[in-house]
C-alpha cells in the first residue's frame, strides 16, 4: 500500500470517526483532539541536514501527543491536508506549498529569511536557520573592540537590505562597507580592491555568493589581506573563518517543537519571522592567532549576545 | 555606510531593478538551493598553510606581500628580495668563463654561488646540489604567481633542513581557485626588455587550476670597456649577457573531500644565455650560448583528520640541464711545442628526488607540535666538475620536531630540532629553543640560540676538475702529456656550522599601523669551506691544484631594525636599517680569513613608499643603499658603496568584466653603479644603469 492510498484510508477513518463521536461525546472529546494534533512536515530527503532537522523535530515532540507525518519534496503531494499545521523546511518544500495552494497555517523553516522578499501571508510565519543580523553585528563588536570597518558582499538584488544592515551596524559603532556584485563581477577582484579599507568581512547567508565554488578563493583572499570573515555556519569556521554564530538542527529542532506545541494550544504563532533563539559560538582559534586576534572567552560570548536583543 | 567606489554604478542600475525583484519574488519569495549554505565546506585555512604570526615567530622573519611585490617593480624575485634587512643583491656578470648570475646574499660569506641559504618553493627546495646557489633568472616561477615571501634571517635548520644556515627563504605561490580567468602581462622597455606572461585560471567541480605561460627576455646589462690602469670609457657596450627564458608552470588543487587536498604543480623553462668572459685576457674567445632546462614535479597531499592533527605528505622532483660547450684559451707552451686549445664541457645535470612527511598536532591549547621525516636524493652529473667520477648520488635523510609551549598568556616556548643523516654528515642535530615574553598583546620580546649545518655541495667534496693534452711538436706526438689539475676532491671534508643568539623585539605601535621588528644577534661560524692552493705532483702545467677545505671561522655581529608603517589605507611605508660587523676567530688574520670579514657591507637600508593617489593612480618609490663589499670571487676588486632608487606609477582601470593597470616602471634613477666587480683589472666593468620599462596587464573572465 503506498502512501496515497493510506491518507485516503486514513481521511475515510476519521470521518467515521466523528461519526462515533456524536454518540459518545466525552470519550470523544480527546479523541478529536488527538487526531488534530498532528503536523505534517516537508522536507527533502536528499538533504541530512533537513533530515537530521526533522529528526530533532521530532524527538523534541516526543511525548506531546503531538503525530509527525513526514513528506519528501521529490515525491510525496499528499500532504495537502487543510486541517493540519503544516512544517515546510527548506527553499523546495515552501515552493512546494505554493504550488499546491496551501492555504493552512504554516510554518516555512528556511536557510535565510528576508523580510524585503517574503509575503505577508496570513497563517504563514517563518524560522530562519540562520541568524539575525544583528546578532553578527554584536558578535563582531564582542569579538574586538578595535574593528570599524564591516565589509560584506552583497548581490546587488540585495541592495535593499544595506539600509537595515546599517541599522544594525550603527547600533554597534560599526561602519558598513557594502561590497555590491553581479554575475560579471569577479568577486575575487571586489575583494581585492575593497578589503585594505576592511577589518572584517561578514558573510550573509546567500549561496549566490558564498557556496563551493567560491568558498575557498574568498576565505584565502581575506586571509591574504588579513582581513578575518565572520562566517554563518560551524563548518564556514572550519574552513577558515574566524568566528561564526550558528544553531544546531538540534537547536532549531527544539524550537520548532516548541512552536508546534504552541499552535496546537490555540496560542497561534504571531510572529511572522522568527529567528532561532538558541545559538551557539564557535571560533576558530588558529586562524585567531595566526591573525593575531585575542579572542574572548567563548561561553561569556555567548552569554552577553543572549543578553542583548538582536533581531 | 559606504558602498565600495568601483561598483557605485551597479548601485544605481540595481536600483531600478530591485522593484521588478521584488515583484517577481512577492509570489516566489524564498531563495533557492538553501542547503548549499550548510554544505561542508572544506577545510581552506588549514594548519600547514596559516602563517605563525610575527609575533609569535622564534626567528626573525621578514614578510613580503603581494603589495610590497608589486610595487617594487620588480621582474625577478632578488629585485624584491632588496626589501629584506641584511640581504645584498649581485650581478656577477660573465665572469669566470661562466653565465652571468643574479646572486642573493644574506651576511655575505658569498661568491657567485650562495650556497648559506635554504631557497624553497611551497615546500620545494630550489638549490642546486652540485654547485649550490640558485638560478634565479631561469626558475620557471613567475612573480605574478606569487602569494608572498617569508625570510627567516637566521639559521633555522630544525623547521627546513641543512643549508637554512644563515637565512631561509620561503616563497609561497597563490591556491589555483585565487586567480579565476585570464591574465594577460606585456612588458618592453630599454635593454631590449621584452617579456610576456598569459596565465589562465579555471575551475572544474573540485577541481581549480592554473597555466602560466610567459618569456622573459633582455639584454642582461651594459657595461664600460676597460682602458687600463682602473680606468674605463664613460661609453656603454653590450655586455653579451643576452637571456631569453621561456617557461610554462601550472598548479592544480583538487579538493578530494572536507577533509583531503591534493596539489599538484609541474612547470618547464627553458633558458638560453649568452655568455662573454670579461676575464679573458686575450679575449679571444667567442661569444657563446649556454642553454639550461629547468622542471619540477611536485605533489602534495594535505589531510585535515580533526580540529587537532593534520598531515601533509609531499613528493618532489627537480631537474636542472644545463649545455655549455666551449673552448679554452690558445694555450702557448713554448720551446717548440704546438700551441693547442682544449675543449670545454661546462655543461651540468642535477636531479633531486624529495619524499617528506609532516604531522601538524595541535594536542591543547597550550601545545603545538610538528614533526616529521623525510628522504632526499640529490644525482649530479658534470664532465668539467666531476671529471671522470660519472654520476654522484648522495641520499639525505631527515627527522625533525618542533614544538611550541604556550606556558602562560605572557610567554611562548619553541624548541626544536633536526636530525640529519648523510655519508658526508654522519649524523647530526641542529637544535633551536626560543622564549618569547608578550608583554602585552603588542609588544614582545624573544631570545633564541640555535645550531645549524651546512653539509658540503657535491662539487666541495667531489670537485674534481682536470684537463690534459698529449703535446705535439710540429704535429707529430712527443709522448708527453700536460696535465693541469685545477681541483681535487676532499673525502675529509666536514659540514660547516653556525651557532646563533639573538634577541628580538616586536611591537605595534598607532593601533596596527606601524610595526616594528627588531633584533641584535651573535652569531658564530666554524668549519667554513673554503677552496685552498696545494701543490700536486701530478700536474706537470703549474705543479699545484685547489683543494675544499674546513679553514675560516668567523663571528657576526650586529642589529636589524625593519618597520611597516600605513597611516592609511593609501599610504604605506616598508624600511629597513641593517648593520653587520664580521670578525674573524683567527687571530692572526689570513688572507682568506679578510676576504670573509670583507665579504658583507656594514649597512645597508632600504625603503619603500607606495602611494594610493586615487581609484586610478597609485605610485612607489623604492630606496636601496649598500655598503661596500667584497664577493669572496673577487674580494680584491669590492663593489663600492652604492645608492640606488626606482620608482612605479600605474594606472589602474577597473570595468565591470575586467581590471587593466598600466604601470611605468624606471629603475636605478640615482645613476650607473655596479654591485659586483667594481674595478676589474682586465675586460670591462659591467654597470647597472637606467632601465625603463611600460607594463600592461590586464585579467578578464
Amino acid at each position: 500500500m503506498d502512501r496515497l492510498s493510506l491518507t485516503s484510508t486514513f481521511k475515510t477513518a476519521s470521518a467515521a470517526l466523528r461519526g462515533v463521536c456524536l454518540l459518545a461525546f466525552f470519550s470523544c472529546t480527546a479523541t478529536t483532539a488527538l487526531a488534530a494534533q498532528q503536523v505534517d512536515i516537508i522536507s527533502a530527503a536528499d538533504s541530512g541536514y533537513q533530515q537530521s532537522l526533522v529528526e530533532n523535530i521530532r524527538d523534541s515532540l516526543h511525548g506531546s501527543g503531538i503525530n509527525v507525518r513526514t513528506f519528501n519534496t521529490n515525491s510525496d503531494k499528499s500532504f495537502n491536508n487543510n486541517e493540519q499545521l503544516i512544517i515546510s523546511i527548506g527553499s523546495d518544500a515552501a515552493s512546494l506549498l505554493n504550488q499546491n495552494n496551501i492555504v493552512t497555517s504554516q510554518l516555512r523553516i528556511l536557510a535565510n529569511v528576508d523580510a524585503d522578499k517574503i509575503p505577508a501571508q496570513k497563517n504563514t510565519s517563518y524560522l530562519s536557520m540562520t541568524q539575525p543580523h544583528c546578532r553578527q553585528f554584536a558578535l563582531i563588536r564582542l569579538l574586538n573592540d578595535e574593528w570599524q570597518t564591516v565589509s560584506l558582499l552583497l548581490p546587488e538584488a540585495d541592495v535593499a537590505l544595506t539600509h537595515r544592515l546599517e541599522s544594525c551596524a550603527n547600533r554597534y559603532q560599526l561602519t558598513l562597507q557594502v561590497i555590491l556584485i553581479d554575475q560579471y563581477i569577479n568577486i575575487i577582484d571586489a575583494l581585492n580592491s575593497a578589503l585594505s579599507e576592511s577589518d572584517v568581512l561578514l558573510a550573509l547567508p546567500d549561496n549566490s555568493v558564498y557556496n563551493a565554488g567560491t568558498i575557498k578563493s574568498i576565505l584565502l583572499t581575506t586571509y591574504r589581506h588579513k582581513v578575518p570573515v565572520i562566517g554563518f555556519s560551524e563548518s564556514f569556521v572550519r574552513a577558515g573563518a574566524l568566528a561564526a554564530i550558528h544553531s544546531s538542527t538540534k537547536q532549531l529542532g527544539k524550537q520548532t517543537a516548541e512552536l508546534i506545541k504552541k499552535h496546537y494550544k490555540n496560542q497561534s504563532i504571531k510572529q511572522h519571522i522568527i529567528y532561532p533563539d538558541d545559538f551557539d559560538v564557535t571560533i576558530n582559534k588558529d586562524v585567531a592567532k595566526s591573525l593575531g586576534i585575542l579572542t574572548p572567552d567563548r561561553k561569556a560570548l555567548i552569554k552577553n549576545l543572549k543578553n542583548k536583543n538582536n533581531e | 555606510m559606504s558602498f565600495h567606489q568601483p561598483y557605485i554604478a551597479t548601485v544605481n542600475i540595481a536600483r531600478a531593478a530591485i522593484i521588478s525583484i521584488i515583484a517577481f519574488t512577492h509570489s516566489a519569495p524564498l531563495q533557492a538551493g538553501d542547503d548549499e549554505l550548510f554544505f561542508e565546506m572544506p577545510v581552506v585555512l588549514s594548519a600547514s598553510r596559516l602563517e605563525q604570526p610575527q609575533s609569535e615567530t622564534p626567528m626573525a622573519v621578514t614578510s613580503i606581500d603581494r603589495e610590497l611585490i608589486e610595487a617594487s617593480g620588480a621582474r625577478s624575485i632578488p629585485e624584491v628580495l632588496r626589501l629584506v634587512p641584511g640581504i645584498v643583491v649581485g650581478n656577477s656578470v660573465n665572469e669566470w668563463g661562466e653565465e652571468s648570475k643574479l646572486i642573493v646574499s644574506y651576511h655575505g660569506h658569498t661568491d657567485q654561488y650562495s650556497k648559506q641559504m635554504q631557497v624553497l618553493i611551497d615546500g620545494r627546495s630550489v638549490y642546486e646540489p652540485l654547485l649550490g646557489g640558485v638560478d634565479w633568472n631561469m626558475l620557471p616561477i613567475n612573480l605574478e604567481d606569487i602569494e608572498r615571501i617569508e625570510v627567516t634571517r637566521g639559521p633555522n635548520s630544525s623547521t627546513y633542513g641543512s643549508n637554512s644556515f644563515l637565512a631561509v627563504i620561503n616563497i609561497i605561490t597563490r591556491h589555483a581557485s585565487e586567480d579565476p580567468g585570464h591574465y594577460v602581462q606585456l612588458r618592453a622597455g630599454n635593454h631590449d626588455i621584452a617579456d610576456l606572461t598569459y596565465r589562465y585560471g579555471g575551475n572544474s567541480g573540485d577541481l581549480d587550476y592554473r597555466v602560466t605561460l610567459s618569456t622573459q627576455n633582455d639584454d642582461g646589462l651594459d657595461a664600460r670597456k676597460n682602458l687600463g690602469a682602473q680606468q674605463y670609457s664613460d661609453e656603454f657596450v653590450d655586455n653579451h649577457d643576452d637571456i631569453h627564458t621561456g617557461a610554462i608552470d601550472y598548479r592544480t588543487d583538487y579538493q578530494i573531500n572536507r577533509r583531503n587536498n591534493l596539489t599538484y604543480q609541474g612547470g618547464y623553462s627553458s633558458t638560453d644565455q649568452e655568455i662573454n668572459e670579461n676575464f679573458s685576457p686575450q679575449g679571444t674567445r667567442p661569444v657563446r650560448d649556454s642553454e639550461t632546462i629547468h622542471a619540477h614535479q611536485f605533489l602534495k597531499l594535505e589531510n585535515t583528520a580533526d580540529s587537532k592533527n593534520s598531515y601533509v605528505v609531499q613528493y618532489y622532483y627537480n631537474l636542472q640541464d644545463k649545455t655549455d660547450q666551449s673552448t679554452s684559451k690558445l694555450i702557448v707552451v713554448g720551446g717548440g711545442i704546438d700551441d693547442f686549445t682544449l675543449d670545454l664541457d661546462f655543461g651540468l645535470k642535477s636531479e633531486r628526488h624529495n619524499l617528506e612527511f609532516t604531522h601538524f598536532n595541535q594536542t591543547t591549547d597550550s601545545l603545538r607540535l610538528i614533526w616529521g621525516l623525510s628522504a632526499q636524493q640529490d644525482i649530479s652529473e658534470s664532465i668539467y666538475w666531476l671529471n671522470d667520477q660519472g654520476t654522484i648520488r648522495r641520499e639525505t635523510y631527515r627527522l625533525f620536531a618542533n614544538t611550541e609551549w604556550r606556558i602562560n598568556q605572557q610567554n611562548l616556548l619553541n624548541f626544536g630540532a633536526l636530525l640529519e643523516k648523510n655519508r658526508t654528515l654522519g649524523t647530526e642535530v641542529s637544535p633551536r629553543l626560543a622564549l618569547i615574553h608578550k608583554f602585552n598583546e603588542k609588544h614582545s620580546l624573544r631570545i633564541g640560540i640555535s645550531k645549524a649545518i651546512r653539509s658540503p655541495f657535491i662539487s666541495e667534496e667531489f670537485g674534481n676538475i682536470a684537463f690534459s693534452h698529449d703535446l705535439t711538436s710540429g704535429g707529430t706526438p712527443i709522448g708527453v702529456t700536460l696535465v693541469e689539475q685545477q681541483l681535487v676532491p676532499n673525502s675529509n671534508i666536514e659540514h660547516e656550522t653556525i651557532i646563533s643568539r639573538e634577541i628580538g623585539y616586536f611591537g605595534q605601535f598607532l593601533g596596527d599601523k606601524l610595526l616594528i621588528n627588531a633584533r641584535l644577534f651573535h652569531d658564530h661560524l666554524d668549519n667554513l669551506i673554503q677552496r685552498e692552493t696545494i701543490p700536486i705532483a701530478t700536474d706537470n702545467f703549474d705543479g699545484e691544484t685547489h683543494i675544499n677545505e674546513n679553514l675560516i671561522g668567523t663571528e657576526f655581529t650586529g642589529a636589524e631594525f625593519e618597520f611597516d608603517l600605513r597611516p592609511g589605507h593609501a599610504l604605506r611605508f616598508f624600511g629597513n636599517v641593517s648593520y653587520l660587523k664580521i670578525k674573524s676567530h683567527d687571530e692572526l688574520l689570513t688572507l682568506t680569513a679578510e676576504e670573509y670579514v670583507n665579504s658583507a657591507p656594514e649597512w645597508t637600508a632600504s625603503l619603500l613608499m607606495i602611494k594610493q593617489f586615487s581609484e586610478k593612480y597609485s605610485g612607489s618609490l623604492g630606496f636601496y643603499h649598500v655598503g661596500e663589499m667584497g664577493w669572496l670571487d673577487v674580494p680584491d676588486e669590492p663593489a663600492s658603496s652604492y645608492n640606488t632608487m626606482d620608482l612605479r606609477l600605474s594606472k589602474t582601470n577597473r570595468q565591470s568584466s575586467s581590471l587593466s593597470k598600466l604601470s611605468l616602471v624606471l629603475k636605478n634613477l640615482l645613476g650607473e653603479y655596479n654591485n659586483y666587480h667594481h674595478q676589474p683589472d682586465i675586460g670591462p666593468r659591467a654597470e647597472l644603469n637606467l632601465t625603463g620599462y611600460i607594463e600592461y596587464s590586464i585579467s578578464f573572465n
